[in-house]
């Protein structure tokens, strides 16, 4: 978590302890209410997701026989759970880059002197804010061999002599999902950004330029260190959210062609759902907590490390 | 008329980001011209991209002959509530974490955060427990709690972002004139951060807006429904879509919130906090 | 009735609560969630009672017949009403799991595939209906669908089936396409394989054999299995998958997929049928859908369509696949009453015709005075394909399932698990997008679907 500006600093020496004390208790106070629902609403799912692991569970009836920890042992040793995760990081370390290049990129262009820029903000958000499930259908309208005007153009133009096949052939169905889900998310990564952006005082700029600096001096003297928090958080915010992300890619490909798009959380479905098998399905959520849980553990090792250097 | 060099750039600048702002609405483009074509046009080969024939009986369908209208209402409803809730919620908590120090103040967060990280598949029927435990089944007042639940941790970490990023010499200047904590709060604080709040609200509205899987499972009765399940239930079959009616009823969801947030960017975000004009 | 609706409810509570090895219910369920569940008054209307109808067949046609049906069910039996929720096939199992993990699941559900129905069965939580089919009329029933839904163990009927049909049991044809080429609607897979060869073009496939990673993917492999001659598992339950009957099957999987669109792979039923319809493909396997949509949509192919039986191999046999979808009422509603008569109405001849009216070939009667009768025959658009009503009629009685793919066989439970690991299609998918050779294949499949067997 990046360090805040210090907490403010006791006016008088001699009121320094109550004060403390004091802060401290509004500081509790205040966040009181996100831990209350965090215990309430969170810490509960995640011990029935650990408790039914460890049983082979039907998902329906919720009923079965402890089993330890065979699940787990099953699941590092199917295929299918390495080829998930594979899967799961190409995805998610595809999606998030591209949806924070294009997604930087796109706001600082909305931070500019646009024509229209209000009502180009507007359009930009659409993709993060059509329903998932119709965003798939007009995709797969779009893509589709047979009628599909993407095709059609590419036909047209000779530019190829059969259809392609977007989704039902690797490599392609993997990159389509890619490229689609990063058409989908960016838009976060503009607002987020942008909102930052418009909070950058401009006198900062008018020092730089007063001093002779270019644009790309003061955009990377001044705007890249103001947008670092921001950045920081979308990163943590978008991979935890694209490794999770079920929707987009089981709606497009149910995890075909083969095992080809089939990501953890397909596999999570796949084992709970259709194959009715809830403490194995409750396994690989686990196992994808605990690959959260090493991945952030390093991330934040690394921040703290950043921060020491940048007091010193 | 002599072109300087700046007005040139200028110009590239403004046709070339617009273009790629069009290529990446292609299928909101689609979408709204395939709600205005007749029946016929919607699947035909070669595809059509101009309607021939204009039409607005799809959209008359959709809000007369369709529970749509309540679908939306209670979509206004659940987000609304879960944005109020949530932003209440968060924006206490992430002033907390950034600008006092207690015990464990690092480690709560972070755990908040963890928490998030199961799949929803997993979480569905616990947390479907827990509604209805609470006698919230089948009830929008179960899907806000719900929504909330997801929406907390990483509004809370937004907002702590972004109050983190504000210097603090404003605040104590306002407590040096005697406000109190909570007085700089939303005296100082609060205008401040006035972007960062808005994109906050801006996705937890969308997070519950958008939610399909949760709002599915959860609501039996028709007339409850919000609007992703409702409208994707009706108009969606295996074996059939109403493409021109899905196409109208997906408009009427997402053109509302779009034209608002535009709005909200071009009024309540111009000229505000240290004096970024820019903006 | 209330009374003996709640110690019922309370001996499926004391049965789930089995003590020491298995998992308690009780503690799965928070001390919070469990004791407001369990003391929560249940909703009971003074005036009426109301049934909680859930099902997946959503048409706005469809709907409007279930809304028909319903209201005259509640004008026959005042103190009742329908509550009707109609959802997707893949929402129905978190919907059911969610349901009935905490009481709250629905009365009586309908259009539940057989091979599902077997599966709620085993972890016993369907009711019997044998009222209903007592009501109704046992010999009325086709005989398969019946064999089927007969939990032999407990001696009686898990579930009854509601419509019928198959899917790839039924190849259309374009009649003026193949005419072009001088050639005759296929019966065995080498006229098949010319058939598709001929009509290729550019613009034009010559069939659509759909390879997805779906229901439609599994079933159409499974009829080609049969159709070769093999079986996916033997009278004994080995498995027998690993066997040139197989091979032989993928083999023309492969070549049919050649002559299909390159993103047949990634198919689901609406790509096939638009496919179809919209006069890209001579030749295609769907149900009677292709009639209604190729009259709104693409009127001008109408007069030019007919359908065949599924071309089977010279070596193999004649085969064609269905799902028996069914009507189950499943253990945790409150009405248990209420919807044994609505299920016994929804079989009613007024009822039945009315719904298959709805979509008319697409959904075929499984009563035989249903499928007899000529107020069903008397559909405009049943009337202008009499022909092919008869095919397609013919084709669903000859119907088999994974269940019981022979008479010989005993009900294989496994059937279920089978189709959901997508096992199937999955082989499928490795020889025509994996380039994996057929024997290859068919020898990791058995393996898969082995595992599968054991459980």
């Amino acid at each position: 978590m990046p360090v805040a500006a210090d907490a403010i600093r006791p006016r008088e020496t001699g009121w320094r302890l109550s004060r403390t004390n004091r802060d401290a208790l509004t500081g509790a106070a205040l966040i009181a209410p996100t831990v209350l629902f965090f215990m309430l609403l969170l810490a509960y799912p995640l011990f029935q997701a650990f408790w039914i692991s460890l049983h082979d569970i039907n998902t329906l009836s919720l009923r079965g026989d402890y089993v330890g920890l065979a699940n787990y042992v099953r699941l590092l040793e199917s295929e299918q759970f390495w080829n998930a995760l594979y899967v799961s990081s190409v995805w998610t370390v595809s999606s998030v880059v591209l949806q924070l290049a294009l997604g930087v990129g796109i706001a600082l262009a909305l931070h500019g002197p646009l024509v229209g820029r209000s009502v180009a903000r507007g359009m930009v958000l659409f993709p993060y804010l059509l329903t998932t499930a119709v965003a798939v259908l007009i995709w797969r309208w779009l893509l589709n061999d047979l009628y599909g005007i993407i095709n059609y153009v590419l036909q047209e133009y000779e530019l190829v002599d059969r259809p392609v096949a977007w989704l039902g052939r690797m490599p392609n169905a993997l990159m389509t999902v890619v490229l689609i889900g990063t058409w989908k998310l960016f838009p976060f990564v503009v607002i987020a950004v942008l909102a930052r952006l418009q909070t950058i005082p401009l006198h900062l700029y008018e020092a730089a330029r007063i001093d002779g600096a270019n644009a790309l001096e003061r955009f990377w003297d001044i705007t890249l260190p103001q947008l670092k928090g921001v950045l920081a958080l979308v990163l943590v915010l978008r991979t935890i959210w694209d490794f999770k992300e079920f929707d987009l890619i089981y709606l497009m490909t149910g995890g075909g062609p083969r095992r080809g798009t089939e990501t953890l959380p397909l596999l999570v479905y796949q084992q709970s759902f259709p194959e009715l098998q809830a403490g194995r399905g409750a396994a690989v959520a686990v196992v994808m907590l605990l690959i959260m849980l090493v991945f952030f553990a390093v991330y934040f090792r690394m921040q703290a490390a950043d921060e020491e250097r940048d007091r010193r | 008329m002599r072109w300087s060099a700046r007005t040139a750039s200028l110009l590239a600048y403004n046709v070339g980001v617009w273009a790629v702002i069009l290529l990446l609405s292609f299928p909101l483009l689609w979408m709204v011209l395939t709600a205005f074509k007749p029946r016929t046009e919607a699947l035909s080969f070669p595809p059509s991209f101009l309607p021939r024939e204009w039409t607005l009986e799809h959209f008359r369908r959709v809000l007369n002959n369709t529970p749509f209208v309540a679908f939306f209402t209670n979509s206004v409803i659940v987000a609304v509530s879960t944005t109020a809730i949530v932003m209440l919620v968060a924006m206490f908590g992430a002033y907390s974490l950034a600008r006092f120090r207690y015990p464990g103040r690092r480690l709560v967060g972070r755990m908040i955060l963890f928490t998030y990280l199961l799949p929803s598949t997993v979480v569905l029927v616990p947390l479907y427990l827990i509604v209805v435990g609470l006698g919230l089944a089948n009830s929008l007042a179960g899907l806000v709690v719900v929504y909330s639940t997801f929406a907390l941790p990483f509004a809370l970490w937004l907002l702590h972002a972004f109050v983190a990023a504000m210097p603090v010499d404003i605040e104590e200047a306002a407590r040096v004139d005697g406000a109190s904590r909570m007085g700089a709060f939303f005296d100082v604080v609060v205008p401040q951060a006035l972007p960062g709040l808005i994109s906050t609200a801006l996705f937890t509205f969308i997070l519950s807006w958008n939610e399909y899987l949760f709002s599915l499972v959860f609501i039996n009765d028709t007339r409850s429904k919000t609007l992703p399940a409702g409208v994707t239930s009706l108009l969606l079959d295996s074996m059939n879509v109403e493409w021109n009616l899905l196409m109208a009823a997906s408009v009427l969801i997402t053109m509302p919130v779009l034209v608002f947030f535009a709005f909200l960017q071009k009024h309540l975000t111009r000229g505000f906090g240290a004096g970024a004009v820019k903006g | 009735m209330k009374r003996a609706a709640m110690t019922q409810r309370e001996a499926i509570m004391d049965q789930h609560l089995t003590p020491s090895r298995t998992v308690r219910r009780r503690t799965l369920l928070a001390a919070a969630a469990s004791a407001p569940v369990l003391a929560t008054p249940f909703v009971v209307r003074a005036q009426t009672r109301v049934i909680q109808f859930w099902g997946t067949q959503r048409a706005p046609e469809q709907r409007e017949a279930y809304d028909a049906i319903f209201a005259a069910f509640a004008q026959a039996h005042p103190g009742f009403t329908v509550n009707t929720d109609l959802i997707t096939e893949e929402t129905m199992l978190p919907r059911l799991s969610a349901g009935f993990a905490a009481r709250t699941g629905p009365d009586l559900i309908s259009h539940m595939p057989a091979p599902f129905v077997v599966q709620l069965n085993d972890q016993d939580l369907v009711e019997p209906m044998d009222d209903v089919v007592r009501a109704v009329g046992e010999s009325d029933f086709n005989a398969p669908a019946m064999e089927l839904f007969r939990d032999q163990q407990r001696g009686r009927y898990m579930a009854i089936c509601v419509v019928n049909g198959t899917t790839p049991g039924t190849l259309w044809v374009r009649k003026d396409l193949l005419g072009d080429a001088g050639l005759q609607p296929p019966r065995t897979w080498d006229e098949m394989l010319n058939v598709a060869r001929r009509t290729t073009r550019r613009g034009v496939f010559g069939t659509i054999y759909s390879s997805g990673k779906n229901s439609m993917g599994d079933t159409q492999f499974l009829q080609t299995v049969w159709q070769a001659g093999g079986t996916i598992v033997n009278p004994d339950l080995s498995v027998s998958f690993n066997s040139p009957q197989v091979i032989a099957a993928l083999e023309y999987a492969k070549e049919m997929s050649s002559f299909s669109p390159p993103e047949a792979p990634n198919y689901q039923f609406l790509d096939v049928l638009n496919g179809f319809v919209l006069g890209r493909a001579a030749t295609a396997p769907y149900t009677g859908r292709v009639l209604i949509n190729v009259s709104r949509e693409n009127p001008s192919i109408a007069d030019k369509i007919t359908c065949v039986p599924s071309p089977y191999r010279r070596e193999g046999r004649p085969a064609f696949n269905s799902d028996f979808t069914a009507l189950v009422i499943p253990k945790g509603g409150q009405q248990l009453e209420g919807a044994k008569l609505l299920a016994a109405w929804m079989m009613r001849r007024d009822s039945q015709i009315r719904f298959l009216h709805a979509t008319p070939g697409h959904n075929l009667p499984d009563l035989k005075s249903v499928g007899q009768s000529e107020e069903y025959a008397s559909h405009p658009l049943l009337q202008k394909y009499r022909a092919e009503l008869q095919v397609m009629l013919s084709n669903t009685a000859q119907a088999r399932n994974l269940l019981k793919e022979t008479p010989q066989h005993p009900l294989n439970r496994k059937a279920g698990p089978i189709f959901g690991a997508r096992v199937l299609s999955e082989t499928v998918q490795d020889v025509v997008v994996g380039g994996i050779s057929p024997r290859q294949a068919a020898a990791r499949g058995a393996d898969k679907i082995a595992a599968i067997m054991r459980g």
